[in-house]
């Protein structure tokens, strides 16, 4: 008995041991991707980069891990063990990107497993560059490690050709086979994607609870998406439809709600914001403007926490189908107290003449009261035509103005229409 | 020798040639002209104005008229103006200048008038026709007119010579059609332009022109109409209690002003009658003649005043027959600037509001 028992046990501590290894699509969630032996993260930021993490290795098919460590006598090995022994790497092969940081000697490395080996030399030297960049831009180790996981998600995304060579830039939400998509409902998706590393956790937590309380209370899908590019996309909204839809956004049949997506790629600097189904109703041209016009100066500020926060607020009014207020606005308040005293002293002008002329009193200077009436006869009028001018003027043309703004709709790559609009800064 | 003919161009003031087409054609502006149209136009100079009088309208039906008789004479030491009144009147200002006058009985008695007015306003109508036409007139300082002041005015009667006379002619007329049209790609104004000659004739009835250096003459102008219907016969009983002013511009020197008045109405009584069609006519020439005139003196009912404001003196007349008042009023400062901007600062303010709301 006892036998059976032991064996019994064996066995199923064999299986516990084993089910992380055959885990969803070859995939281990039980293990945190990022870890700081150095404590300079935040539980905080650990906790949310990790969650960003999971969220896109499962659209890539391909894991990330990062490691803030001291020095390592053979760096290579301690890589390769440290992912082995942690079970990271996706599928069979064990895809996975890894930054191994040394923050003693303040150096780094980047090792490529699996299918990530395929990586070309280029796109490996800009994963490298994104860490190195923003890191020594000032943007701390968090922002460094985001930067670093948006370039390695958007190098996983593009498709390789079987030469190490990709040939168009894709999206880590992109799907494989475009062609064939069926429109499906996302779960457990989040509300913040900050792929360009705008946020802090607690921001991004803060807007994720905003979001999530206008969801339940509007029934709209709502989703700030932040990138660090705009994939070659020629029309950022198509590229902010495309997101929406290929990760499965959306509420109801049509898919209700709105995307608001920020890109800070040099020269696609700009937000749109894109909606979906019965938000295509509510987000007019005329609303977004008012909302664009509110959130300029922030952006241009670099402010973004407070106008996602602003947007939100906004975007609340025009879910109640109401006009969302617009900001108090000095340089209109100037202008309008000067056309007001302009037309005053004008019209007071007026009233004062008008007064004046009461005082003096006109002097009779014809002698209409003395005609004899009936005794006016015209015997005669000639008329003789002497010559005739024309004078024309040319028509002013139309011309459009050109400006930042933009509004007007389209459809996504999979053919769902949408509206919307925004701004360049 | 032959006289050469030279036209100027309508448009442009050029010369205008001969064009082999028979017309007379402009070289700067291109316009071409029918012969006969330029020679009429030629006819009417522009601003030629002969508005003459044909036959007299002077003294001669008065030269040999009555002289008053039982009157006296006062003469104002200011602007001597030389008053007469009954023998039972007494004055002691000059009703022009309110200045004292004198009573001197040495000055021969004036010329009978054909005809008077009587006053039919009197002092209590006199403050209520002032009062009247004051109270409307919000820019007015606070008790410029009151009784008190209003007691010392004397009513006088202004000499008018009232002419009666035709007026018959041609005038010409510049007129001119404008046509607006459009095509895809410009708006057009075309303007035509024509000739006008009116002929034709008008009367005017008692034109009054007054006889006096010392009464204003746009007071005089303005204090009218009268009803000519109540003239009577003069008679010395009606200037108990007030002045009767001696006339010293003859009917030659007045005329001028008759004329004025006249030309004016004919002028914009022919313009009425020929621009029908036009967009615009105005005058160009006027060749009227005055016919089958006359003229009579009368005495005019008119009460003067003068009221001190701000150091500078401000003359009225009142109709003493209709109780009309004319003058220039003096304006009160505070007054003006209490207007203005209780109607500036609420027009203002309400207008911001607007343009702000609207362009926000």
């Amino acid at each position: 008995m006892k036998k059976y028992l032991s064996l019994a046990l064996t066995l199923l501590l064999v299986l516990a041991l084993s089910v992380p290894v055959f885990a969803e699509d070859g995939y281990n969630f039980d293990y945190c991707r990022v870890s700081d032996e150095k404590g300079i993260l935040t539980d905080d930021d650990i906790e949310e980069l990790d969650a960003d993490i999971i969220f896109k290795a499962k659209s890539l098919e391909m894991d990330f891990a990062v490691l803030i460590s001291g020095e390592k006598d053979d760096e290579t090995a301690f890589a390769a063990s440290y992912v082995e022994n942690n079970l990271y790497g996706y599928g069979a092969d064990g895809s996975c990107v890894f930054l191994l940081i040394d923050y003693d000697n303040m150096v780094f490395d980047v090792y490529y497993y699996g299918r990530a080996k395929n990586f070309s030399a280029s796109a490996k030297a800009a994963v490298s560059d994104a860490f190195k960049n923003s890191y020594n831009g000032g943007n701390g180790m968090r922002g460094a490690i985001k930067a670093f996981l948006a370039a390695a998600y958007s190098e996983a995304g593009k498709p390789s050709n079987g030469t190490g060579e990709t040939v168009t830039a894709t999206p880590w939400w992109y799907p494989e086979d475009p062609a064939n998509f069926v429109d499906f409902h996302g779960v457990n998706l989040p509300h913040v994607v900050d792929d360009a590393g705008l946020l802090t956790a607690s921001e991004k937590a803060d807007l994720e609870s905003k979001i999530s309380s206008m969801i339940a209370k509007y029934g709209y899908d709502i989703v700030i998406y932040t990138t660090p590019t705009v994939y070659g996309y020629s029309n950022m909204m198509v590229c902010a439809a495309d997101f929406y839809v290929y990760q499965g956004y959306g509420v109801g049949d049509d898919f209700s709600g709105l995307v608001f997506f920020h890109s800070v790629e040099t020269g696609n600097r700009g937000w749109r914001t894109v909606c979906f189904g019965k938000a295509m109703r509510l987000f007019t041209e005329k609303r977004i403007n008012v909302i664009d016009d509110a959130l300029y100066d922030l952006f241009v500020a670099g402010r973004h926490y407070e106008a996602y926060s602003l947007f939100l607020e906004k975007a609340a009014y025009v879910l109640e189908d109401k006009d969302p207020p617009k900001p108090f606005d000095y340089s209109t308040l100037v202008v309008a107290i000067i056309v007001g005293l302009v037309i005053g002293l004008v019209i007071a002008g007026m009233r004062i003449s008008a007064m004046k002329k009461k005082m003096v009193l006109p002097k009779a200077t014809a002698a209409g009261n003395y005609i004899v009436h009936g005794a006016t006869v015209v015997r005669n009028i000639t008329t003789t035509y002497l010559y005739t001018n024309v004078v024309r003027h040319e028509k002013p043309k139309s011309s459009s103005s050109g400006g930042g703004s933009s509004f007007g709709g389209g459809s996504s790559s999979s053919g769902r229409s949408f509206s919307g609009g925004g701004r360049n800064y | 020798m032959s006289t050469v003919e030279s036209y100027k161009c309508p448009a442009c003031g050029s010369p205008l040639p001969y064009d082999p087409s028979g017309k007379l054609k402009c070289p700067a502006c291109g316009n071409s002209y029918d012969v006969e149209a330029v020679k009429r136009l030629a006819a009417f100079a522009e601003n030629k104005t002969e508005f003459k009088w044909e036959g007299a309208a002077s003294e001669s039906a008065l030269q040999n008229g009555e002289r008053l008789e039982n009157t006296v004479t006062y003469v104002c030491r200011s602007c001597g103006a030389a008053v007469e009144t009954d023998a039972t009147t007494a004055a002691t200002h000059c009703p022009y200048c309110d200045n004292e006058i004198v009573l001197t009985d040495r000055i021969v008695g004036g010329l009978k008038p054909n005809g008077i007015i009587p006053f039919s306003i009197f002092k209590e109508g006199l403050y209520d026709a002032v009062k009247n036409h004051f109270k409307d007139k919000k820019l007015l300082p606070k008790n410029f007119a009151d009784e008190h002041k209003l007691a010392k005015v004397q009513g006088v009667y202004v000499p008018f010579w009232l002419f009666d006379a035709g007026v018959d002619g041609t005038m010409a007329l510049n007129a001119n059609k404008v046509r607006y049209y459009s095509d895809s790609n410009y708006n057009y104004i075309e303007t035509s332009y024509y000739l006008l000659e009116v002929d034709g004739a008008m009367r005017f009835q008692k034109v009054p022109v007054d006889g006096s250096t010392k009464a204003d003459d746009d007071l005089m102008d303005s204090v009218e109409p009268y009803d000519y219907s109540k003239i009577v016969p003069f008679d010395p009983a009606y200037l108990s209690g007030f002045f009767a002013d001696r006339y010293d511009v003859d009917p030659e020197q007045s005329r001028a002003r008759a004329d004025a008045r006249m030309m004016q109405s004919a002028v914009s009584e022919f313009t009425a009658a020929a621009r029908g069609g036009y967009t615009s006519a105005s005058l160009r020439s006027n060749m009227m003649r005055v016919v089958d005139s006359s003229v009579q003196y009368v005495l005019l009912p008119v009460y003067i005043i003068n009221l001190e404001y701000g150091g500078k003196n401000y003359r009225f007349a009142v109709n003493g027959q209709t109780g009309k008042l004319v003058g220039e009023l003096p304006i009160c400062k505070k007054k003006k600037r209490k207007y203005f901007w209780l109607t500036a600062l609420p027009i203002a303010a309400a207008v911001a509001a607007i343009v702000y709301l609207l362009i926000r």
